[in-house]
C-alpha cells in the first residue's frame, strides 16, 4: 500500500519536478531510508533498535522536505507548493514508520498516511493509470484489513456458517473481483472525483515553474479559480487571459464590435502604442502573408535562422498557439489547387460556400457547416480546443473536416467569413491574442477510407504532362485497384523512394520541380513531398489540394499542461483529396507525420493485430522457424538442460553442501510439479519422499530419501552447513537428479547411461 | 543405477549415551504390551519430555500392565492409587499427623511423592480427590498446610480411566486433562499378537521388569532431551498451528500456550527417539492427535477430524527460515 501510495505520489509530482538537484535530494532521501530500514532489519531479530535513533531520524526525514524548501527559498529563490513539501513529509513519515517494526500501531499509522498521499496524489494527475493505481492502492488495502481482523472474521464465519468455500468458487469470485476492479478504472468519474477531492485538499497555490516568482496558481484568485474550473483556460499560467498585458484581447474587441462597453476599449485599440521594435517585426510579416495567400512556390531560398522574429515581450513562450490532447492536428490555414510546375496557386471559384447554421448549446454558440462526409462515414465528432497566442493573420486555422467553430463571445454569424481558397477567416484584421475558440470535426476510420468514393477527374487538368511520370504511376499502381489504395500505394512509395530532407531545394532553373524530385534528386522536404503526391494523384485522376498550415505534433506534447504548443517551426504542407459530396479527405505523405483518424472498432483492431502479427510472422518467416523449432528442442531437452546447466554452474561456482542441497531439493519438487506429482502445501518433504514410493524404484527411492535425510539436516537442523566430503554430497545431488531426470524424461536416462558406459570403457582402457 | 554409499547426516542415534537405556526400555515395554510400538514410542516420549500420560481405553487391554511395566523400569519409587469415589485429597497428598512423643506434628508423606505414580481408574474419584494432582502434576509440589513440599524431579503420572463404563465416574475437568502431556487408547491388538498372548500365558513367566533407568539418569535423560533443537521455522509452525486451534470453527476451547509447550516437548522427545538432534515438521503432525486429543473441546465427539483439519490448514515449512 505504501509503495502505491509513493508510486503515485511520484508518477504526480515528476512532471513537475524538473530540477536535477530536486531529483538528487530525493535520492539521497530514498538511500537514507534505505540504509535505515536495513539497519532496523539486521536489529530486528534482537529486537533492540535503539529508540531514540530511531525517533530522531523519523523526525530528521519527517521534517526534512520543509527544511530543504526553506534552504530553496532563500538560497536558490526558488522552491515547490506547500501542499507538495508537506505531502513528502508524508512520505517520508510513512515510509520510517514501516521500517520501524517496534509497534504494530505504526502500521496502522503508516496506512493512514498512504491512504493521505494517494488521495492527495490523485487530485494532483486524474488519468487512468492513476485510477488503476487507486483501484489497486482499494484492492491492498481491504486485503491488508482483512488480513488483520481474519480472527476476528473467522469467528463470525463460525458463528454464522459452517460450510466452507469451494475452490472454484473462490477462484471465480476472485476473478470477478479482479473484473470489477478493473471496471471500476474506467468508470471512475475522474473530473467528479477530483473535484470532490479537491476540496478535502486545498491548495496553497502555484507551483513556482511557469514563473520563478509566480506563486498564485491554482485555488489563490477568483481569476485563477475560473481558469481552472473552466475549460477554455487550458493554458500554462504565462499565457492565461488574465495575465497583464498590452495587447488587446478577444473580450476587448468583442465589447468594441457590438458596443456594449467600449470607449475606452475603442480608444485601448487603436491608441495602443507599440514600440518601434515590435512594429518593424510585425511588418514585413504582414507583406509576407499577403503574398503567400496567392502563392505557394516549390522555389525556396534557404532559410534564414537568424532572421526569425523576436518573441514578444508580455509572454515567454513562441508559441503560435496551443491545442490540448496528445492526438496529431492538422491546422489548415491556406488551400491550393492549381499547379504550374514550380508553384501553387488557388483558384477563385464561383462555387457558393457552405452556408453557415447558427445553433447554441451550453451557453456557447456554435456556427456549424457541411463537411461533406457522408454520415455512415463519421465516425466520431471530436471537439477541439485551440488557443491563439501569437497567430498573425485573420484566417482561422481549421482540422480537417470541421464541421463547426464556436467562439466565446461571438454570437453573430456575419463575424466569419469565408475566404476565396475556401479558408475561413475572421472579419476584422487579427484575430485577439489568447482567444481560445473550439472545433468540431469528424473523423473517420481509416477502414472506412477505402469505402468512401472518391471524386474523379480527368487527368488533363495539370499545365504540363510527363511520360517518364506516367509510366512511373504505371509501375507503381500496377494491380492496386482504384481508390484510397492507391493514394496509400503513392505515398507508401514515396516514402520508400525520396529521402526525407529539411534542407531539400528546388534549384530555379527546374520548370518541373516534382519530376527533379522524382527522377533527378529524390530528396523531399514537407512541400515537396505533398506536391509530388499532390500530382501523382492529380495524374491519376483524384481532385487533390494543397494545404498549408501547422501540424500539431504529438511528440511536442506537455504532460504538465496537457496540449501541444505550436511553434513558428511547425509549419506543414499537405494534400487533401475530394470525396463525392464534398468532402475533403486529409493524405500527409510527409514521413513522421501522422493524420488522425477515429479509433478502430474493437473487431477491427483485433484484425488488424492479428493481421500485423500474421503479416510479420510471415515476413520473416525464417528467423520465427527457426526460434520455434529450437523452443521445441529445448521444451524436450530441458530435463537434460537443466541438469547439464546445474552441473556445470556447480563445477564453475562451488557452493556449500547446505546449498547445494537446498538448490537440489528444489529442483527435484519443481521438476516431480512439472511431472504431475506435486507436493501439497500441508505435506512434509518425508510423507511426500513416502508417497512417491509406488512411483520409483526402491533404488531410486533409497537415493532419494538419502538427499531427504540430507535436506531435512539441513533444513531443520540450525547448522550452517552440512558436515561430510564435498564430492559425496556433489554425488548425491548429481545422483537424485538423475533419478529425476530418468523418469521424466526416460531417453535422458539411456543417453547419460550411454555415456557412463563409454566413460567407463574409456578408463578401462587407459587405465 | 546401483546405490552408492554416502555420507549420512550426523545422528544421535550413536552418540547419545542414553541410547541403550531407551533401547532396553522400549523392549521391555513392548515385551508388556504386545503388538503395540506405537503406543510405546508415545508413552517413551511422554516419559522423556517430562510429561504425564493418561491412558483411556476399554477394560483389559493392557492399560495397568503398561502403566506397570514402565513404574518397574524406570526405577525409582512407586506408588499406585486406586482411585475411588471414597478417596479423599490427603490420600494422595500425605497429611500432618501428631507424633505424642516428639509433641509435635510429622508429615505422612502420600502416594504423590513417588517417582511414578499410577493413578488407576482416575476418573472415579471425586473432582475434590482429583483436584490435589493439580499443583502436583503442574508444579512438581504439594502444599499441605501452608508449607509447600517439592516432589522429586522426575515426578510422573500414570493416569488410566475406562471411557465406556461412566457410572459412578467425574469427567476430568479441562484443567486437569491440560496437565496430562498426552492422552492414549491402546485398541485390541491383532490376530497374531492375541495368539502369541495365549502361547506366553501357557508358560506363566515373570511379570517382573528389570529397572533400566535410576530417577538421576531419567532426570538427565530428560535435560538432554529439551536441549534437542527446533527450528525457527517450525517454532512459527507450531505457533501456527496452535492458533489455528483456536480459529477452528468447531473449537470452543483451543490449545493454550502450556499446551503448545508440551508439544514442543513432546515433538523433541519423539526426534530423540529417532535418533536425532533436531525436530521434523513429522514429529510436530505425529504428536498431535494425541496432544491436541486431549485439549480441543467443542462441539465434536472425536477429534481425529478435527486435529486434521487443523494440520491442513497450515503449510509445512520446508525451506530454511533467512
Amino acid at each position: 500500500m505504501a509503495a502505491t501510495a509513493t508510486a503515485l505520489f511520484h508518477i504526480s509530482i515528476w512532471p513537475l519536478q524538473s530540477d536535477h538537484l530536486g531529483i538528487a535530494v530525493e535520492i539521497c532521501v530514498a538511500l537514507s531510508l534505505a540504509v535505515y530500514g536495513w539497519v532496523a532489519a539486521r536489529k530486528a531479530p534482537s529486537g533492540q533498535l535503539d529508540r531514540k535513533t530511531a525517533e530522531c531520524f523519523t523526525l530528521v526525514v519527517f521534517l526534512f522536505p520543509l527544511l530543504w524548501e526553506a534552504f530553496e527559498r532563500w538560497c536558490l529563490n526558488r522552491g515547490e507548493a506547500f501542499e507538495f513539501r508537506v505531502a513528502a513529509c508524508l512520505r517520508n513519515l510513512m515510509i520510517a514508520c514501516l521500517l520501524w517494526p517496534a509497534f504494530s500501531r505504526h502500521r496502522q499509522f503508516a496506512a493512514a498516511c498512504s491512504l493521505f498521499l494517494i488521495l492527495f496524489s490523485y487530485v494532483i494527475r486524474p488519468n487512468p493509470a492513476s485510477s488503476m493505481l487507486l483501484v489497486l492502492y482499494g484492492c491492498l488495502g481491504l486485503a491488508w484489513m482483512i488480513f488483520f481482523s481474519w480472527e476476528r472474521i473467522q469467528t463470525k464465519m463460525a458463528a454464522t456458517s459452517q460450510r466452507n468455500i469451494p475452490r472454484a468458487a473462490s477462484v471465480g469470485g476472485l476473478i470477478i473481483a479482479g473484473l470489477l476492479a478493473l471496471a471500476l478504472v474506467f468508470l471512475i468519474p475522474v473530473r467528479t472525483l477530483q473535484l470532490n477531492l479537491w476540496q478535502i485538499f486545498p491548495s496553497s497555490g502555484g507551483t513556482g515553474k511557469s514563473d520563478d516568482f509566480a506563486w498564485r496558481g491554482v485555488r489563490d484568485g477568483n481569476l485563477l479559480v475560473a481558469g481552472v474550473d473552466q475549460a477554455d483556460t487550458f493554458g500554462p499560467v504565462d499565457s492565461q487571459v488574465f495575465m497583464e498585458s498590452d495587447q488587446p484581447t478577444l473580450y476587448d474587441m468583442m465589447n468594441d464590435l457590438y458596443g456594449e462597453d467600449s470607449r475606452a476599449q475603442k480608444n485601448r485599440e487603436r491608441a495602443i502604442a507599440m514600440n518601434q521594435k515590435d512594429v518593424q517585426t510585425s511588418t514585413p510579416k504582414n507583406s509576407v502573408q499577403e503574398t503567400a495567400t496567392r502563392e505557394f512556390s516549390t522555389l525556396r531560398r534557404p532559410s534564414d535562422k537568424s532572421a526569425r522574429s523576436e518573441t514578444r515581450p508580455d509572454t515567454k513562450s513562441n508559441a503560435l498557439l496551443y491545442v490540448p490532447g496528445d492526438q496529431p492536428v492538422h491546422l489548415s490555414q491556406q488551400y491550393y489547387d492549381k499547379w504550374d510546375g514550380q508553384a501553387w496557386s488557388f483558384t477563385e471559384t464561383a462555387e457558393e460556400p457552405p452556408p453557415f447554421a447558427t445553433r447554441t448549446e451550453a451557453d456557447k454558440t456554435w456556427f456549424r457547416w457541411d463537411s461533406g462526409l457522408p454520415e455512415n462515414f463519421a465516425n466520431l465528432t471530436a471537439e477541439l480546443k485551440i488557443k491563439i497566442l501569437r497567430w498573425s493573420g485573420n484566417r482561422l486555422p481549421l482540422a480537417p473536416l470541421t464541421t463547426g467553430i464556436s467562439i466565446p463571445k461571438l454570437t453573430q454569424v456575419d463575424f466569419l467569413r469565408w475566404q476565396d481558397d475556401g479558408s475561413l477567416a475572421l472579419n476584422r484584421p487579427s484575430i485577439p491574442t489568447h482567444t481560445v475558440f473550439s472545433l468540431r470535426h469528424e473523423l473517420c476510420r481509416r477502414s472506412d477510407l477505402h469505402r468512401i468514393p472518391l471524386q474523379q477527374t480527368t487527368p488533363s487538368q495539370l499545365a504540363g504532362d510527363s511520360p517518364r511520370r506516367r509510366e512511373l504511376l504505371t509501375t507503381w499502381t500496377a494491380d492496386i485497384p482504384a481508390g484510397w489504395a492507391q493514394i496509400e500505394a503513392i505515398v507508401a512509395r514515396l516514402h520508400a523512394h525520396c529521402q526525407y530532407d529539411p534542407s531539400a531545394i528546388i534549384p530555379a532553373i527546374q520548370t518541373d520541380a516534382v519530376d527533379y524530385v522524382l527522377f533527378e534528386n529524390p530528396r523531399a522536404t514537407d512541400y515537396l513531398y505533398a506536391s509530388c503526391a499532390a500530382v501523382l494523384l492529380r495524374d491519376l485522376g483524384y481532385q487533390v489540394r494543397l494545404v498549408t498550415g501547422f501540424y500539431a505534433d504529438p511528440k511536442k506534447f506537455d504532460s504538465a499542461s496537457e496540449q501541444i504548443s505550436v511553434e513558428p517551426a511547425d509549419v506543414h504542407v499537405w494534400l487533401e483529396v475530394a470525396a463525392t459530396h464534398g468532402a475533403w479527405l486529409p493524405v500527409d505523405p510527409t514521413p513522421g507525420y501522422s493524420v488522425q483518424y477515429a479509433p478502430p472498432s474493437w473487431s477491427e483492431w483485433a484484425f488488424a493485430q492479428v493481421a500485423n502479427l500474421s503479416r510479420s510472422m510471415w515476413e520473416n518467416r525464417l528467423p520465427v522457424l527457426l526460434t520455434t523449432l529450437l523452443m521445441i528442442i529445448l521444451w524436450r531437452i530441458r530435463h537434460a538442460l537443466i541438469l547439464g546447466i546445474t552441473w556445470l554452474w556447480w563445477c564453475a561456482w562451488p557452493s556449500s553442501n547446505r546449498r547445494r542441497l537446498l538448490q537440489t531439493w528444489r529442483w527435484v519438487e519443481c521438476q516431480l510439479c512439472w511431472a504431475g506429482m506435486p507436493r501439497s502445501q500441508t505435506q512434509t518433504v518425508r510423507q511426500y519422499v513416502r508417497s512417491l514410493r509406488e512411483t520409483f524404484s526402491t533404488n531410486d527411492i533409497a537415493v532419494l530419501q538419502k538427499l531427504l535425510a540430507q535436506y531435512e539436516y539441513a533444513v531443520y537442523s540450525g547448522a550452517t552447513d552440512v558436515p561430510g566430503p564435498q564430492d559425496d554430497s556433489l554425488r548425491l545431488c548429481q545422483d537424485s537428479q538423475l533419478v529425476i531426470v530418468q523418469h521424466c524424461c526416460p531417453w535422458v536416462g539411456k543417453v547419460w547411461n550411454w555415456f557412463a558406459f563409454g566413460f567407463l570403457l574409456l578408463k578401462v582402457q587407459r587405465s | 543405477m546401483t546405490l552408492l554409499k554416502y555420507h549420512e547426516p550426523p545422528a544421535l542415534r550413536e552418540a547419545c549415551r542414553f541410547q541403550p537405556m531407551i533401547d532396553g526400555l522400549r523392549d521391555e515395554l513392548n515385551s508388556a504390551l504386545l503388538g503395540k510400538p506405537a503406543v510405546v514410542e508415545l508413552v517413551l516420549a511422554c516419559l522423556i519430555s517430562r510429561g504425564h500420560l493418561l491412558i483411556e481405553d476399554l477394560p483389559g487391554l493392557g492399560k495397568t500392565t503398561l502403566a506397570k511395566a514402565l513404574a518397574q523400569t524406570v526405577g525409582g519409587c512407586f506408588a499406585r492409587i486406586q482411585c475411588t469415589p471414597d478417596l479423599l485429597p490427603s490420600d494422595i497428598t500425605g497429611f500432618n499427623i501428631f507424633n505424642q512423643q516428639t509433641r509435635e506434628f510429622e508429615f505422612q508423606e502420600g502416594p504423590v511423592f513417588a517417582d511414578v505414580l499410577l493413578a488407576d481408574e482416575i476418573n472415579r474419584a471425586t473432582p475434590r480427590s482429583q483436584s490435589a494432582l493439580f499443583e502436583a502434576m503442574a508444579e512438581r509440589q504439594v502444599t499441605i498446610d501452608r508449607q509447600s513440599r517439592r516432589l522429586p524431579p522426575t515426578f510422573f503420572v500414570i493416569a488410566t480411566q475406562n471411557p465406556l463404563d461412566r457410572h459412578g465416574t467425574y469427567p476430568l475437568p479441562d484443567a486437569q486433562l491440560d496437565r496430562f502431556s498426552i492422552r492414549l487408547s491402546i485398541g485390541y491388538p491383532d490376530r497374531a499378537t492375541e495368539l502369541e498372548m495365549l502361547q506366553m500365558d501357557q508358560a506363566p513367566r515373570a511379570a517382573q521388569h528389570k529397572q533400566l533407568f535410576t530417577p538421576k539418569e531419567l532426570a538427565e535423560l530428560q535435560e538432554h532431551v529439551s536441549q534437542v533443537s527446533l527450528a525457527p521455522a517450525l517454532r512459527e509452525y507450531l505457533v501456527d498451528l496452535t492458533r489455528a486451534t483456536r480459529a477452528h470453527r468447531r473449537v470452543s476451547c483451543g490449545l493454550s500456550p502450556r499446551g503448545m509447550l508440551i508439544w514442543q516437548q513432546m515433538a523433541k522427545a519423539v526426534a530423540h527417539l529417532e535418533g536425532r538432534d533436531f525436530v521434523l515438521p513429522d514429529d510436530i503432525i505425529l504428536t498431535a492427535q494425541p496432544v491436541l486429543g486431549i485439549r480441543l473441546s467443542g462441539d465434536f465427539d472425536h477429534s481425529e477430524p478435527i486435529v486434521k483439519e487443523v494440520l491442513e490448514s497450515v503449510p509445512v515449512p520446508t525451506t530454511p527460515q533467512k
